[in-house]
């Protein structure tokens, strides 16, 4: 799919460089303020302006692709291109209950079953911590729930700091598993994302974190969250220029800490709802932003932090899964790269694990629809066609029996039983089903456990952070 | 693996080639028509059977293994007939007055097949008197009839009346069956079975003219 020709491509680009140039960022933090002066910045107090050369000179020395490792070591995303893959959402308010139906705050527990039902997944490629959970010491629950997830599941891990004391802890959580800091870079297990706040302002944690990513050569995604009418302009292509602006921004800093140090530039870009007040995540809009920012970062090649299988509704009902089943398939048509919030409800307040099922399965539709139909001798089957020839069937041949299961896509929750059979298998609704799956795997899957030896390691890196931090 | 095995094997993997090499050289090597059917074969349909009773398989390993088993069959039935070994029963098939579609029918007829059953085939758009005729001229026990049409499922209730004139109903077993047909439609034009697919309905004229080997 196609959102932008070349040259409004062109004119995007333009717009932001003049932005940067003319308006310049905010910046709270001294130590960007410093790097991007004697780069070559014009800075008034708290105020840096961008020349487009340092601009340009960024997006050429960011790498166009970011591979991840799994916890074994196995290296199973390669963000770049057209590639997509799919993860949970972070520090939502709220979680849905599967089991009592509660609308309730998360825990560490919630992380936790979260990560096993993520690792059961086929079509979740990735972890989020799924909630701000309510029951740990406020400080080091990013550090926590970074534990929690490396502990229930193979799978990386895309997760957020608090400060960069908390951020050099998760990297020796990393270190201990990949066995040496080289490895760690050479293989990532995770990706740390931090957020400017829109419009035009970096704060000091977001850049000093995504600084010392850059200094470790840890991947750092940079990904602001403009509301368009709000803290963006209100048309689409304004709103896109203060995203681009402000990842741009981020970029040098980063790049001027570490010239190819791995970044990923995103944002969870959309509108706000003028009549609840509310930011949406389920419009047409916030569908067709994240397709023309994904489109830009192609144009910079510069892998893409986008969002999916993420709803306003409050339930899982009609809109939600119409709202999931469109932006899935939009990202992965715009090639959004690395693609979270799946499984978000409530605008983002919420998080659903029910929902998460019900995305792995539109996932597991998207990805038929993307395989496209292949087209060699075998798949034209003219052989084929002349054996059974006119009146005949093709059920009773080989040929079909091949193939099947390469063609067609079989659905899990999905229901396509005769009337009587549905009605005999209990008359249940999709998101019963889905509801009922969630359940099924929070309480049998068991995820490949972490080595006692490792378990014991992280334990103690987090004992050493608890006793520093107090 | 003795020969037997290998087509067991090579009948619920498919390989329609392989299987009626397989029972030429079983036939070659002296084994008895009665236990090349019985050792091989069917018990090379019992693992498709199994298979898919427990979601192993679906219907296209299913229809692919029966067509392996009709072509070992046709190997096997001059010994068969020689042996005056005897069909597990006769059945009447056709698509109904009006309709011209035969997949479904076609698959009906795999599937009996595999299972030992006769079928007389009367392919598409059969006349009420026909499917009557047939049944009592060749003394079967089934008549079996498909539509895929709204418009000529109306033809089944015409082949129910036919019966009752001929004052033959309770001669025969009616089974019924295509998309538009359900248990409900089956109940009230008074046929005998609603089968959903070509592997129930065999199953189901089993039942009814071998009730004693089926569970």
């Amino acid at each position: 799919m196609q959102v932008f020709t070349e040259q409004q491509k062109e004119e995007i680009h333009s717009a932001a460089l003049e932005v940067l140039e003319r308006v310049g960022v905010e910046i709270h933090s001294d130590q960007a303020l410093e790097v991007l002066k004697k780069g070559g910045a014009y800075v008034d107090g708290n105020r840096a302006r961008i020349p487009a050369a340092m601009v340009e000179k960024a997006i050429r020395s960011c790498p166009s692709r970011v591979a991840v490792g799994n916890r074994d070591g196995e290296r199973v995303m390669f963000l770049e291109g057209n590639n997509y893959y799919f993860g949970a959402g972070p520090t939502a308010i709220y979680t849905h209950d599967p089991i009592t139906g509660e609308r309730r705050l998360p825990t560490l527990a919630d992380t936790e079953r979260a990560s096993r039902v993520i690792d059961a997944l086929p079509n979740i490629d990735y972890q989020m911590d799924f909630g701000t959970i309510s029951d740990v010491e406020a400080g080091l629950m990013d550090v926590y729930t970074f534990k929690a997830m490396l502990e229930n599941s193979v799978k990386p891990i895309v997760h957020w700091a608090y400060n960069v004391k908390n951020v050099k802890a998760m990297v020796e959580m990393g270190v201990k598993v990949r066995g040496s800091l080289r490895a760690l870079q050479e293989n990532p297990l995770f990706i740390i994302y931090t957020e400017p706040v829109t419009p035009l302002v970096h704060e000091f944690n977001a850049l000093d974190i995504s600084m010392t990513l850059a200094e470790l050569e840890i991947p750092s995604i940079y990904t602001p969250a403009p509301q368009a009418g709000v803290s963006g302009p209100m048309t689409m292509a304004g709103t896109i220029v203060v995203s681009i602006c402000e990842s741009l921004s981020g970029l040098v800093c980063h790049q001027l800490v570490k010239e190819g140090a791995p970044f990923i530039m995103g944002g969870v870009i959309t509108t706000m709802d003028m009549s609840a007040m509310q930011i949406t995540y389920g419009s047409p809009e916030f569908n067709i932003l994240a397709a023309g920012l994904s489109e830009m970062a192609h144009y910079y090649k510069i892998p893409m932090f986008s969002t999916s299988g993420c709803s306003d509704s409050k339930c899982c009902d009609a809109q939600q899964a119409s709202e999931i089943a469109q932006n899935i398939l939009m990202a992965a048509l715009s090639g959004g790269n690395l693609i979270h919030d799946n499984g978000y409800m409530e605008s983002g307040m919420a998080t659903s694990l029910q929902s998460v099922v019900l995305c792995d399965e539109l996932i597991g539709k998207v990805k038929r629809m993307m395989r496209g139909i292949p087209v060699d001798e075998k798949n034209l089957a003219v052989d084929v066609i002349a054996e059974v020839g006119p009146g005949g069937n093709f059920l009773s041949e080989e040929h079909t029996l091949e193939n099947y299961k390469d063609e067609i896509w079989f659905p899990e929750l999905h229901n396509r039983q005769r009337y009587d059979d549905w009605k005999a298998d209990g008359g249940l609704t999709m998101e019963e089903r889905a509801r009922q799956k969630a359940v099924d795997l929070i309480n049998n899957y068991q995820p490949p456990a972490l080595p006692n030896e490792l378990k014991k390691d992280l334990n103690d890196i987090v004992i050493q952070l608890e006793k520093e931090t107090k | 693996m003795n020969i037997l095995d290998d087509i067991s094997y090579n009948l619920y993997k498919g390989v329609a080639k392989n299987v009626t090499h397989a029972v030429q050289i079983a036939i070659d090597e002296g084994y008895p028509a009665e236990e090349i059917l019985q050792k091989g074969l069917l018990r090379g349909m019992d693992i498709v059977g199994r298979l898919f009773q427990e979601g192993d398989y679906y219907v296209p390993e299913v229809i692919v293994a029966a067509r392996a088993m009709n072509a070992g069959v046709e190997i096997l039935k001059p010994l068969l007939q020689k042996q005056g070994i005897a069909s597990m029963g006769k059945v009447v098939l056709g698509a109904v007055k009006g309709d011209l579609h035969d997949i479904g029918k076609n698959l009906v007829k795999l599937m009996m097949e595999s299972n030992g059953l006769e079928v007389i085939d009367l392919g598409t758009d059969v006349p009420a008197e026909q499917f009557v005729q047939v049944a009592i001229n060749e003394n079967c026990q089934i008549i079996a009839m498909s539509a895929l049409l709204t418009t000529s499922m109306g033809a089944m209730k015409e082949v129910m009346k036919q019966l009752h004139l001929a004052g033959v109903r309770e001669r025969f077993k009616v089974m019924i069956g295509g998309a538009p047909v359900s248990a409900r439609y089956c109940e009230q034009i008074g046929a005998d079975a609603y089968t959903p697919d070509a592997a129930a309905a065999a199953n189901r004229a089993l039942k009814f003219c071998k009730p004693e080997y089926m569970p």
